[in-house]
């Protein structure tokens, strides 16, 4: 039998990996919404082969709940990374290109940031921009740009003084050029795996967030929620209100951060080969 | 005609100047032969003859005139690593065409195979990288070349065909060349005339 | 001769990387296809080959850290015993040091005086330190500089300076000398010369062969991954007639001191 050689391995890997994400969304959407109608018959249910996950206090189908909650945490980290990846690389760019004084301003900013605890700025900026969704999205995009404009930033300035960027500028290349042909297509992949690292990042805050009570509100379906009103009933033995929600949710955190990762050794010249 | 440089001068730390007051001249057709050795200032000199590097003293003329602002360099600069003067991720090809379409006499001239070309540079040796970035700096516009240590990196073999024909080009087309080396007996086989940096930085010396 | 020490043996070493060509096609390359030297203790064996004749690998190989997706063949014995993995990784930095060729080698965020007292005994590190710098030529106050202040000749002798320790049996120094200036060049040669005269293996790969030869024993020259031929350096002499191999002769005589164009049948067209 052939043997598997490392780079099939990690096709395995992210290949499982993008199942667990997409099977999470495509039932979120296919499970029926009669499943989260009050029904006090089913009340408390502990899992059952029809219901999976158990029932809630209010007699909801717990399976229906964690992944219709999941699909909207997605879309809240999928916003807030995409922001925040945007926003690091204008600022790692602009840091690179702009001059000593732009570089510095930005470098002072990221600083600052970084040795913030997370969870409290995002509170703060989710209720500086009047909570929700939107609170959300703006908190976990404006608190996790600072490390990746880090890299961006030095990346760019290195590419800028390589010594194949100088000799592109003496054959009287435009910027433009030198931008789009040399810089954008070192940098893209870079900014790829950001994006994809902030993802799991984004997912967790926005649970975090919403976990404590700053988030989302009641009627949103979310697993920061779920998680939260979980607690009140854990204490008279429901626990799969906890556990499945929460195993969910660790499940699929850790596949972005797998696919992340396995991106960043295959982009990575140095490593790509073992 | 001639690349002219007056009293240059040139620091990274302020009040270190790394050199001072440096006169040079290189005219059409001329080999200069420049020796120093690493941390003499060499490549920074190197840099700014071919206007990678603005001196901070002095001014560089080219035939009498400013360098262009932004259009092609009359001067091109050879580096010591071929394999940090291309960008990694093009094709030979690529990497050529940034600067013209050479013909296939001269690609022959340099010994480039026609299969080199479709490969990336990590799949080329230094040596026949450094083919590649003569062949780039020889643009038709191409007037003078400023070459900094460009073999030191390469076998004698390699080395001694490399030279043989960018000199007989050179003296072809008129181009004026700077060979900046630390090997003395290279730049004696090679040039016209050589200075060395100490020279250059104290004519008294 | 016969109770000097064999201290590093190599034979018929080959090896060769897999590449991913496109998705899980993958390709072998093979820069070293057979390469086989023996040095022994107090000698100075200069490699000699053109960059990108696998001089450099055959150090990482001895050494262990070739990339993880090298593999080897043929054998490397040290001393007698077969290099494995694990004493590869025990002796290196204790009995065999490594001058590497790249200066980005070293910490660039540590000041270099900093970096050349790892792994001396603590007690008399500072002495041992300022002893070294000035014996290659650098000063008192270049120690607190960090890499990116110094010239890359200066940052070339504080590698130098880091691989000196006491104990050592072979010294591999890849490619220490180039463009530097004469009396730094002749201070490294001599010293790698005074290793060997104290007893210890010395390997030199360069491809200058000119200073090598002021220096070296023996000569192993490379092409292509494979040892083209070893000989004394006395043999480097004339136009190379005492030299076995017409690569050895070309290699010989086109090197700008000798006939440099002619080196064979290239017109003469001055």
């Amino acid at each position: 039998m052939k043997k598997y050689n490392a780079r099939s391995k990690m096709l395995i890997s992210l290949a499982v990996s993008g199942s667990i994400i997409a099977l999470t969304i495509i039932f979120s959407f296919w499970l029926s919404p009669d499943n989260l109608i009050t029904d006090f018959a089913k009340k408390s249910l502990p899992p059952t082969f029809r219901h999976l996950f158990g029932t809630d206090w209010l007699g909801r189908d717990m399976l229906t709940r964690t992944l219709k909650g999941l699909r909207l945490s997605l879309f809240v980290g999928f916003l807030g990374a995409f922001v925040g990846a945007s926003l690091a690389t204008c600022l790692g760019i602009a840091a690179a290109t702009l001059g000593k004084k732009v570089d510095s301003v930005i470098s002072w900013l990221v600083d600052m940031f970084i040795g913030m605890p997370h969870l409290i700025f995002i509170i703060l900026i989710s209720f500086a921009v009047g909570g929700g969704i939107k609170g959300v999205v703006f908190g976990v995009a404006f608190t996790h740009w600072p490390s990746l404009t880090r890299i961006i930033r030095g990346e760019v300035y290195a590419l800028k003084n390589s010594q194949y960027i100088q000799i592109s500028k003496s054959f009287g290349k435009s910027k433009w050029y030198i931008a789009t042909k040399h810089i954008l297509p070192h940098i893209i992949p870079q900014i790829m795996v950001g994006f994809l690292l902030l993802f799991p990042h984004a997912i967790v805050h926005e649970a975090s967030i919403t976990f404590l009570g700053f988030g989302l509100s009641v009627q949103t379906p979310s697993i920061g929620l779920i998680l939260s009103e979980a607690v009140k009933h854990i204490s008279i033995g429901d626990w799969w209100l906890a556990v499945f929600p929460g195993l969910v949710l660790v499940l699929v955190v850790k596949s972005f951060d797998n696919i992340g990762e396995q991106v960043k050794i295959l982009i990575n010249p140095a490593s790509a080969n073992e | 005609m001639a690349l002219t440089g007056n009293d240059l001068g040139f620091y990274y730390h302020k009040n270190e100047w790394l050199f001072r007051h440096v006169n040079i001249e290189i005219s059409y057709g001329e080999i200069l032969g420049i020796s120093g050795y690493s941390g003499s200032g060499k490549t920074s000199l190197a840099k700014i003859l071919s206007n990678y590097l603005q001196p901070i003293e002095g001014n560089l003329k080219v035939d009498g005139r400013r360098f262009p602002q932004k259009d092609f360099q009359p001067v091109q600069l050879i580096y010591q690593h071929a394999e940090k003067a291309v960008n990694p991720k093009w094709r030979m090809s690529d990497v050529l065409n940034e600067s013209y379409r050479p013909d296939e006499q001269i690609l022959a001239r340099f010994g480039i195979k026609k299969e080199w070309m479709t490969r990336f540079p990590i799949e080329l040796s230094g040596g026949e990288l450094q083919r590649f970035c003569i062949v780039r700096a020889l643009h038709p516009a191409t007037k003078y070349i400023i070459a900094d240590e460009m073999t030191t990196m390469l076998d004698a073999i390699t080395q001694a065909e490399i030279w043989s024909e960018l000199l007989s080009i050179c003296k072809e087309r008129q181009i004026g060349l700077a060979i900046i080396s630390h090997e003395a007996a290279l730049l004696a086989r090679l040039c016209d005339r050589v200075v060395s940096l100490k020279q250059l930085k104290d004519p008294a010396y | 001769m016969k109770d000097k020490q064999t201290v590093l043996k190599v034979d018929n070493l080959s090896i060769s990387f897999t590449q991913y060509v496109k998705g899980l096609k993958t390709r072998n390359i093979t820069p070293i296809k057979s390469l086989s030297i023996a040095i022994e203790a107090g000698e100075v064996l200069a490699l000699v080959g053109a960059s990108g004749s696998g001089k450099s690998l055959l150090a990482h190989a001895v050494l262990g850290i070739l990339p993880g997706n090298a593999t080897c063949g043929g054998t490397i014995t040290y001393c007698g015993q077969p290099l494995t993995e694990s004493s590869k990784a025990r002796l290196r930095g204790k009995e065999i040091s490594f001058i590497p060729q790249s200066v980005n080698y070293l910490d660039p965020l540590m000041r270099v005086a900093d970096q050349v007292k790892i792994g001396l005994p603590r007690d008399n590190a500072d002495s041992i330190q300022k002893d070294l710098f000035s014996r290659y030529g650098l000063k008192e106050k270049d120690g607190r500089l960090y890499p990116f202040e110094l010239s890359g000749g200066m940052l070339r002798r504080v590698l130098f300076a880091t691989s000196v320790r006491s104990g050592i049996k072979l010294v591999i120094a890849d490619e220490p000398t180039p463009g530097i200036h004469p009396e730094a060049l002749s201070a490294i040669l001599n010293q790698l010369r005074k290793f060997a005269d104290e007893g210890v293996a010395v390997m030199l790969i360069t491809h200058d062969i000119v200073s090598a030869l002021t220096i070296s024993d023996k000569v192993t020259v490379l092409k292509n991954g494979s040892t083209v031929e070893t000989t004394l350096a006395e043999n480097f002499t004339d136009n190379g007639k005492k030299l076995q191999h017409p690569y050895t002769r070309s290699l010989w005589n086109a090197l700008p001191q000798n006939s440099f164009f002619n080196y064979k049948g290239v017109s003469d067209w001055l």
